[in-house]
């Protein structure tokens, strides 16, 4: 080999391990952004389906057990599911371990995450395939859940062509969800009591699928409806109703149970 | 000369037996007024906790004394911290204020303080969640208090309420805490080596939490490098039935807990309160005994020593009445002096040792002072009723030389 | 002024009868000196405390200025003792936790004179029997012939009509029983009616008229 030839194979080597560099650089960061657990949530959205966590911590007898559940339970849900599986001490997941607080959750520990970012179920420690179809929600509930989640108050608006009062509740609704003093935190979800797949968060919330008024619900953190206002609602209505509900120590003030 | 100067001369007169007869009476109302004046207190303590805590459950370590609790000891057993989860998921009622507690001891400017980790409400109730969807049916919790997103009054932190959100490095002050390091809002502080926001100080409540520092539970489990555990799990609730039905349920899903409630708690000082009354009250019925009897025996034998005398104060002019005055008027001035000496010194063993007995300020009490002289005074008087009458009935004639 | 009209006065003693007094009859007018003498038990101070209203009669009626003493109720009798009868002791029976001034100032309290002029009395009276260094004494601090003074002090308190004298020397020295009998006079002369029991002859000769008690009769009478 001639001294021009080893001189250019020399600069080429150089040149080639700068660029490696450069390249690893670059990327490095951008591929740690990149969580597989947060990429998962995107992905899971972004195809309308339902995302379960596997979170674990160590590698212990009950983990590998689960993890076998698991996987075997989202390969038959394929359709309407994805998975994950993520250690809650891997420092590139900690966004999603803090996101929902499951540092100090007992392990290990699976979520239910709805396309809309709902958290529709938890298992921790252990739990079964059949326990894990229970995560699957009707879209007024996951609406809902997620609602509840972000702290705001819902103002779910039960009503279809064929129940009366529909546009005097909705004024009240919308003259509620203006105020500047509510905006914010008012979630207004609409639900059509003749839709089949509604029909069990309907009977949770009591409300008669057969009714022929609408029907709206206003319904808090942590969860429970506080109050129900059949045909028309003024905003006053629903103020006064939340406001109740805020100041006292339980519904109507009535503590303890009736002797 | 007057009816006093008569009956005060006579009364100094012989002090030993005078000493030994009203020390019955003065020992005797010392001892009531001093045990009712710390049961009073004590009681309302308990008053005042059950008013404001009676229908809260504790979830406590298993070898946890219920004294512990309130002494907040740092040095006990802890609890981990999943038992929050295992709360949060499980479909028990009444379970949305649920107020975990960590506590340890810091140095501040040479003064100790207790820095309690607690957990905002957003993080406990974003794992109600993961109970599901039958967080809609579930009955609104007794003492669940509706918190939105915005409603973050951070004052209103209680013993009823909890903190919506708390970052890492905020910290909330109790009254007394501020006012010994001269904090307010906005305040700098550094604890076991880190930065603090004074974001609120809280109002006085009267409570042990008026001498807290209250921050994140996991900051506070970072820096005490104690792991994910607490010393206790507080249940907010506002009905006692209810509670006390809960207690049962939590112990059944945490069975390595101990489960009570405050009542509870109290129901061990309510028991001594109860004893301590009754106590009194068998005081009170030894000292009518015991004391009317030493009274009556004293007035009847002065009656008997002076019955020359009075002999010859009927021979100068004296009326029967005035002679029954004579001797109860001295029943009611050693009365009243058995009566104010023993609610002075019941005051000062009630005040000295209520706090070492019952763990409470006591305070004198003048109502107690009126019911201390009125019992004395009323016994003395009954006591000496027949002794007087004696008195006012003598014969004269019998106390004078050859009838 | 005095009057017994057939005054008897029984009681019972150990199971058996025992008449102190039995038909006494006498009349002592006012401003009389009468000295009652007898043997011992013969009812000399009974009668003297009947004349002062202190013992009721079985029989008879005890009369003063004309009305009965015991038909007076006890209070009644008991203002007729601070107003006009003065007792003088054999044992004095002064209160002994008081001083000369304050067992003087008794019936003038009984009396319910103000408390200033209590002092100022019973001053000039315990002047006028010679112990005016005494006053702050208790009887405990005086002799037996000074605590006889205050005891006649304490007598003239209210300045009584009739002094009623039980052995007024029987405890004292022939010295001093002089002095007490001379205060007697001296109040005599002043107008008090004065009865006087005595087992002392020579004090009995100091009086007017002497009375002698034997079995509970009045057997002598001298005018």
């Amino acid at each position: 080999m001639t001294k021009k030839r080893v001189m250019k194979m020399t600069q080429f080597t150089v040149l080639s391990s700068l660029a490696v560099v450069l390249a690893m650089c670059i990327s490095g960061p951008a591929a740690q952004a990149a969580s597989s657990g947060v990429a998962a949530i995107e992905k899971a959205a972004k195809e309308n389906k339902y995302l379960f966590i596997f979170f674990w911590k160590e590698d212990t007898q009950q983990s590998r057990v689960m993890r076998s559940v698991f996987q075997t339970a989202l390969a038959k849900l394929t359709d309407t599911a994805q998975s994950v599986e993520i250690q809650t001490g891997d420092p590139a997941e900690q966004q999603i371990v803090t996101r929902y607080g499951v540092s100090r959750a007992p392990m290990p520990l699976v979520l239910a995450i709805a396309p809309n970012g709902a958290v529709t179920k938890g298992f921790p420690t252990r739990f079964d395939e059949n326990q894990l179809q229970q995560a699957f929600v009707s879209p007024c509930t996951a609406k809902c859940m997620r609602a509840i989640q972000d702290r705001h108050v819902i103002l779910l608006c039960v009503q279809n062509g064929k129940t009366q009062f529909n546009q005097e509740a909705m004024l009240g609704v919308e003259a509620f969800k203006a105020d500047p003093q509510y905006a914010q935190t008012t979630e207004v979800v609409m639900l059509n009591p003749a839709d089949n797949v509604e029909q069990s968060f309907l009977k949770a919330l009591q409300v008669d699928p057969g009714t022929t008024m609408a029907v709206t619900l206003l319904v808090t953190p942590p969860g429970a409806p506080v109050a129900s206002f059949e045909g028309a609602v003024t905003k006053d209505q629903i103020a006064a109703k939340l406001n109740s509900a805020q100041s006292s120590c339980c519904p109507g003030g009535k503590c303890c149970p009736k002797k | 000369m007057r009816l006093r100067t008569l009956v005060l001369r006579e009364l100094f007169e012989r002090k030993s037996q005078l000493f030994t007869s009203f020390l019955a009476i003065l020992l005797g109302i010392t001892v009531i007024v001093s045990i009712k004046n710390i049961s009073y207190y004590s009681e309302k303590a308990v008053a005042r906790e059950m008013d404001s805590l009676g229908a809260n459950v504790l979830v406590l370590p298993k070898t946890a004394t219920l004294q512990d609790y309130y002494s907040a000891d740092m040095q006990g057993d802890t609890i981990p911290e999943e038992y929050i989860t295992q709360l949060a998921v499980s479909d028990l009622a009444g379970l949305d204020n649920v107020s975990p507690k960590l506590s340890v001891p810091v140095q501040l400017q040479d003064k100790t303080f207790t820095l309690t980790g607690i957990l905002p409400k957003n993080e406990f109730q974003a794992k109600a969640a993961w109970s599901g969807a039958g967080v809609f049916t579930r009955p609104i919790g007794c003492g669940a208090s509706v918190g939105m997103m915005g409603s973050d009054d951070k004052k209103t932190l209680s013993r009823k309420q909890v903190i919506t959100t708390l970052e890492d490095n905020e910290v909330l002050v109790g009254a007394d805490v501020a006012a010994k390091l001269n904090l307010k809002d906005a305040d700098s502080l550094e604890l076991l080596g880190k930065k603090f926001t004074v974001i609120a100080v809280l109002p006085q409540t009267g409570t042990v939490d008026d001498s807290r520092i209250f921050a994140h539970l996991h900051t506070v489990q970072d820096l005490a490098k104690k792991g994910p555990v607490v010393n206790a799990i507080e249940i907010i609730g506002c009905c006692q039935e209810i509670s006390a039905g809960l207690v049962d349920k939590l112990n059944r899903l945490l069975p390595e807990a101990k489960v009570v409630t405050v009542a509870q708690i109290a129901e061990s000082q309510i028991k001594i309160n109860r004893m301590m009354s009754n106590l009194s009250l068998m005081f009170l019925v030894i000292i009518v005994c015991v004391g009317g009897a030493s009274i009556a025996n004293y007035m009847y034998a002065n009656v008997y020593e002076r019955r020359r005398e009075i002999g010859t104060l009927m021979a100068l002019g004296a009326d029967s009445r005035l002679v029954l005055k004579v001797f109860l008027l001295k029943a009611l001035l050693l009365g009243g002096a058995g009566g104010v000496g023993g609610y002075v010194l019941g005051t000062i063993a009630a005040v000295v040792l209520g706090p070492q007995l019952a763990g409470v300020p006591v305070l004198p009490m003048p109502l107690l002072g009126l019911a201390a002289i009125g019992i004395s005074v009323g016994l003395t008087l009954v006591a000496s009723y027949f002794p007087a009458r004696r008195a006012a009935r003598l014969d004269p004639c019998a106390t004078f030389q050859e009838v | 002024m005095l009057r017994m009209e057939n005054v008897c006065k029984a009681y019972a003693h150990r199971g058996r009868l025992v008449k102190a007094l039995d038909g006494a009859t006498l009349h002592i007018p006012a401003g009389d000196f009468v000295s009652v003498v007898g043997p011992s038990g013969s009812g000399k101070s009974t009668l003297l405390l009947m004349l002062g209203g202190m013992l009721s009669p079985s029989e008879g009626r005890v009369l003063l200025e004309a009305s009965s003493v015991y038909d007076l109720s006890p209070s009644e009798r008991a203002k007729m003792r601070r107003e006009k009868v003065g007792f003088v002791f054999q044992t004095f029976n002064l209160v002994p936790y008081l001083s000369a001034l304050e067992n003087v100032q008794i019936p003038l309290f009984l009396a319910k004179m103000e408390e200033k002029a209590q002092k100022d009395r019973a001053t000039s009276l315990l002047e006028r029997v010679g112990l005016a260094d005494r006053l702050d004494h208790k009887p405990g601090e005086l002799s037996v012939g000074q605590q006889q003074r205050v005891a006649l002090a304490r007598m003239l308190a209210n300045d009584p009509a009739i002094i009623l004298a039980d052995e007024p020397t029987g405890n004292l020295d022939p010295e001093t029983s002089q002095q007490i009998i001379s205060f007697l006079e001296e109040f005599h002369a002043e107008g008090k009616t004065i009865v006087m029991v005595t087992h002392d002859p020579r004090a009995a000769k100091r009086a007017k008229r002497t009375l002698r008690l034997q079995n509970g009769t009045i057997t002598c009478q001298n005018v």
